[in-house]
């Protein structure tokens, strides 16, 4: 008698049930990266695709790039905010990578001629059993510049680490 | 000698807890070193200072101690039967399983999250790798120890206890991960299939679902078959934890089956309402529907499982004990569906008030339907699951069970502590009324009582209709009539004839028992 001989019938249809699951739920990440949005500069979608990969790949210098000139420069009738440079921005990347990185969805884009917004729902994975994520909002607010969208809301990498 | 045992154990446990930290932590400081990933201790020679020291200290005391308790079990058996021998083996046992759960989680989750590139950290596969190693260890000698006294002098009364709290706390445990991230890694797999156009990266809930999902299957499926097997089977077959412990995994995923059904009725019932984000979800609706679907799936098939589990478990014991655990299962559906059929019930007077005085007193209305939505999906799912659990006036044997008594009281006493506290609200916001304090004027004491009032309404119906029930049941109670005069016995007689029969060695429960099996219309009295 072998050792699955022991195991009871519906005990070993919750096992069959694991592995389906398990093959499936590693199937559905490995599609993922076939079916999301594709990465250029072309597209609001795109610019913020690539902005987001690149902070989860840690490529400080690929997202320093999207950045818009003024997304970190204070603008009229708002309180002066602290300059970020490009060595701040490439430390905070390195210092606020995480283990596991965030899920990143597109719940919304709104867009005219020069500008949009891109409404990204950010999954971290959580303790909380009924649930196994928190969930937060972000927004991301970009600008054609010379016929290639560019971010211009706060650069904060942490949120997509 | 308990004075020596417990020195011994006790000194045992707290070193040997020193020596597993520090072995781990000594571990994974050399491997961050090795594989130059950035370690959580600002300086790595303090952290070696440290951590070698709690090994060197700990390390000798607990080889010392242990020794000492293993020569005195191989001398003594009553020393390798004690109560507190297998108390310091379970504790560590349960403890170092539970930190093997948390690193085995860990190791998994970015074993895969580094295979499906969600995750970049190559060093922390190596630090789980080595503290489930360390654990697994220690683990295995000292369930080998246990294994070895068990097979020597037996185990029974406190020690068989110590060893069911450990097993099936465990298999609790296990069960609880297996569900929990059977769940999740459902409910992502949902949302990664159904809007795949829209995720730009996927992230690591996948790979920590999965992690949560295949801990559980390990750690449940090795103390399933364990307990399992003689001649533990045997032993614990009429456990009281072992039914405790299942009953709770019961209640568990009865509670949260009927929660993600009520969640998806109440989704579809507010998009038939013409509601576009019901409960203010932000997202689709056909994402916001995979939490609810998976809890649904996974905890309704639990259910089904685990009640076959526990008819399978009352099979192999005695007819009276089959029909304890089927009236309890029954007694326990029963009032988790009519807590939600009272609270969906509650919930639709109290909206139907608040639209009703609302606009009596011309104040704006608040958006009703998605509340009507969710309070009518909780009657729709509560009311069913009470209708086809509950039975008012059941055959005798069920009528005077302990699990019928307690559904009946529970219900009761929920029933009296909802009135109580609505009336006093009620009577609260009617002196406001009438003293005019300063809220008065807009009306919202009247609001307020019309809300008290929805509640009491319910609590009052339900109270009522169960004290009847119990009213009901005490009256059909055969009265125990205490008799001076013991008639004479008669032997035989045919149907219709008055007998007496004279029972020793029997509980009134079990003779109430053996007599409800009679045919209709037959009639008796127990005497004293």
């Amino acid at each position: 008698m072998g050792p699955l001989d022991k195991i009871d019938r519906p005990s070993r249809l919750a096992l069959t049930g694991v592995g389906i699951l398990t093959i499936v739920g590693i199937a559905a990440t490995l599609l993922t990266g076939s079916g999301r949005p594709a990465a250029n500069s072309a597209t609001p979608v795109g610019t913020v695709t690539t902005y987001v990969l690149a902070i989860q790949a840690g490529d400080a210098n690929r997202a320093w790039a999207i950045l818009a000139q003024s997304a970190s420069q204070p603008t009229a009738g708002v309180p002066p905010r602290p300059i970020l440079s490009k060595d701040d921005f490439r430390n905070q990347v390195e210092s606020s990578r995480q283990p596991t990185s965030p899920r990143v969805r597109i719940l919304a884009v709104t867009q005219s001629a020069d500008t949009a917004t891109v409404e990204l729902e950010v999954s971290h994975a959580s303790g909380d059993p009924l649930t196994g994520a928190t969930t937060q909002q972000v927004s991301v607010s970009l600008t054609r510049q010379g016929g290639s969208w560019q971010i211009t809301s706060d650069a904060f990498p942490w949120q997509f680490q | 000698m308990i004075q020596r045992r417990l020195y011994i154990y006790i000194v045992a446990a707290a070193s040997f807890g020193m020596v597993l930290i520090g072995l781990i932590n000594l571990g994974t400081t050399a491997l961050n070193q090795l594989l130059n990933a950035t370690p959580p201790y600002s300086n790595v020679r303090d952290a070696y200072a440290g951590f070698g020291a709690v090994i060197l200290v700990g390390l000798p005391v607990w080889g010392i101690h242990w020794w000492i308790a293993q020569r005195l079990a191989h001398r003594n058996a009553d020393e390798r039967a004690s109560a507190i021998r297998r108390l310091y083996l379970y504790v560590v046992l349960a403890a170092t399983g539970i930190a093997i759960a948390v690193y085995l989680r860990r190791l998994i989750e970015d074993a895969v999250g580094f295979v499906l590139g969600t995750s970049s950290d190559g060093a922390a596969i190596s630090r789980a790798l080595w503290a489930v190693l360390v654990l697994t260890a220690f683990w295995l000698y000292h369930f080998r120890t246990a294994d070895v006294d068990r097979s020597n002098v037996g185990e029974s009364g406190v020690a068989a206890t110590l060893r069911r709290w450990y097993a099936y706390g465990l298999l609790f445990l296990g069960l609880a991960f297996l569900l929990f991230g059977a769940r999740n890694l459902l409910q992502q797999i949902w949302v990664l299939l159904v809007d795949r156009g829209q995720v730009i990266a996927p992230g690591g809930l996948v790979p920590t679902a999965l992690a949560t999902m295949l801990t559980g299957v390990l750690i449940w499926g090795f103390h399933s078959q364990w307990t399992s097997s003689a001649p533990i089977a045997q032993d614990d077959q009429r456990s009281t934890l072992r039914a405790v412990q299942r009953f709770l995994t019961l209640t568990g995923c009865v509670a949260l089956a009927l929660f993600g059904a009520s969640q998806l009725l109440y989704y579809a019932l507010a998009r038939l309402l013409g509601i576009e984000h019901p409960g203010g979800v932000t997202t689709s609706i056909v994402v916001a529907i995979a939490s609810p679907a998976a809890t649904v799936i996974v905890f309704g098939l639990a259910w089904l499982w685990i009640q076959r589990q526990l008819a399978a478990d009352a099979g192999a014991t005695e007819a009276s004990r089959q029909a304890g655990v089927r009236h309890l299962y029954t007694h326990l559906v029963a009032f988790l569906a009519l807590a939600t059929l009272a609270i969906g019930a509650a919930g639709i007077l109290w909206t139907l008030s608040d639209q009703i005085l609302n606009s009596l007193l011309h104040h704006s209305t608040s958006e009703w339907r998605d509340k009507i939505s969710l309070f009518v999906t909780l009657v729709l799912v509560g009311a069913p699951m009470w209708f086809t659990h509950w039975r008012q006036s059941p055959p005798l044997d069920e009528r005077h069970t302990l699990s019928r008594r307690l559904y009946l009281y529970a219900t009761l006493l929920g029933s009296v502590l909802a009135a109580l506290i609505s009336g006093a609200i009620f009577v609260y916001r009617l002196l406001a009324l009438v003293l005019g304090t300063s809220d008065a004027a807009s009306g919202a004491p009247v609001i307020d009582m019309g809300r008290a009032m929805s509640v009491i309404l319910v609590a009052a119906a339900i109270g009522l209709y169960h004290w009847r029930v119990l009213r009901s049941d005490s009256a059909a109670r055969p009265a125990i009539a205490s008799v001076l005069g013991v008639p004479s016995p008669v032997h035989g007689g045919g149907q219709g004839a008055g007998m007496v029969v004279t029972i020793t060695g029997a509980t009134e429960e079990q003779i109430r028992q053996a007599l409800s099996k009679l045919p209709d219309g037959a009639n008796y009295t127990i005497q004293r």
